[in-house]
């Protein structure tokens, strides 16, 4: 059974996951560009880009946590988001 | 653009923990004084100091979120429900942007401001003079937004309900449309009153909701910044490590201080941003 503790859990290691994925790449960028390595300012876009979408990653894991906990009204909140995010990211 | 020497990748790096201790303390974003900082102080172009700060936005929202949501201190479900219509806002406010007046905007943006920061400090005030709120066992729900969360300042649990959610949505309309119109990316000084002036949410939850709620739209545009090149990638690294040391600080702070101080510092954060903008307008 989803309960919302797991769905807390699901969202903070959604969220903590982007934010260090990010960190590690940032570092791993600046290490390298610092090493003088052409690979560093690539690592560095990566890294930004996975913080950027990491609260898209959020919204995502809210759709599928209301879909699962059988709140719809909030699974459907969470979608109108997603999908107004997916516009605005893509008309931009 | 500046060349980042050891100097001033350290006053950036020292600058970003200022912001992310702010934004997790009290909800905002920290845009609104951000991007004059790198603009004046740095000479960074704005278009690229904006994407810089959007990026940062994103930073603080994500790392202080994740911990809150754990302590029960950010509501999800009140949070997911404002942020449908700050984003029907936003993309409202983004149309609207070639058609009004950004110093007309900008006036009418201050003026809401001051009141509200009156209002803040004046409930701040009675709540210190009267003791923190009423805490207790964790009472029944009355609507699917109510909440609770342990409070260690308060040395209990603080339930409250939410009320006013129609309204509240309204204004969330105006405030996603505000970011639209004016690049204030996340909009959390006016998401912080509408949670904590007009449905009753302490402070400490109304700063974590906020928090919340910001980076979605703030991700949104600083995507756009990013696929157009815009986001000067080293400033942006410097910075967003700063925000993090400052967010994860913050999170502490949260938690031990009192509701009624952090409205009182709100209020004059408040006051502070509308004057601003007035001034900015005139």
């Amino acid at each position: 059974m989803f309960q919302e503790k797991d769905f807390n859990r699901l969202i903070q290691r959604t969220l903590l996951g982007g934010v260090f994925l990010s960190v590690f790449l940032m570092s791993a960028g600046f290490g390298l560009s610092l090493a003088g390595s052409p690979s560093g300012p690539g690592l560095l876009r990566a890294g930004l880009l996975a913080l950027i979408l990491t609260p898209v990653a959020r919204v995502v894991m809210l759709v599928y946590g209301y879909w699962r906990t059988g709140e719809s009204y909030f699974a459907l909140a969470s979608f109108v988001v997603l999908a107004v995010l997916a516009v605005s990211m893509l008309a931009g | 653009m500046p060349e980042l020497t050891p100097l001033i990748s350290l006053a950036l790096l020292g600058f970003g923990a200022a912001i992310g201790l702010l934004g997790s303390v009290l909800g905002v974003g920290g845009g609104i004084f951000m991007v004059p900082f790198l603009v004046l102080v740095f000479g960074v172009p704005i278009h690229q100091a904006v994407a810089a700060s959007l990026v940062a936005i994103v930073a603080t929202s994500s790392a202080v979120a994740a911990v809150n949501v754990e302590r029960g201190l950010a509501n999800i479900r009140l949070g997911i429900a404002l942020e449908v219509t700050t984003a029907l806002g936003s993309v409202a406010g983004a149309l609207l942007a070639n058609r009004l007046s950004g110093a007309a905007v900008q006036l009418l943006f201050g003026l809401t401001l001051l009141p509200v920061s009156v209002l803040m400090f004046l409930k701040g005030r009675r709540a210190l003079r009267h003791g923190p709120a009423a805490s207790g066992p964790r009472a029944a729900k009355s609507s699917a937004f109510d909440s609770a969360f342990y409070d260690p300042a308060a040395g209990g649990h603080t339930n409250y309900e939410v009320r006013n959610m129609a309204p509240a949505s309204g204004v969330s309309f105006f405030a996603g449309s505000l970011s639209g119109l004016l690049g204030i990316g996340g909009g959390g000084v006016v998401q912080v009153p509408v949670m904590n002036l007009l449905c009753g949410v302490p402070m400490k939850a109304a700063a974590a909701t906020s928090n919340f709620i910001i980076g979605v739209s703030a991700a949104a545009s600083a995507f756009v910044y990013f696929r157009r090149g815009l986001v000067p990638m080293e400033l942006t690294g410097v910075i967003v490590t700063g925000v993090l040391l400052g967010s994860f600080l913050g999170i502490y702070v949260l938690y031990k201080a009192r509701s009624e101080k952090l409205q009182i510092i709100f209020s004059a954060l408040t006051l502070l941003v509308g004057l601003k903008m007035l001034f900015g307008a005139i």
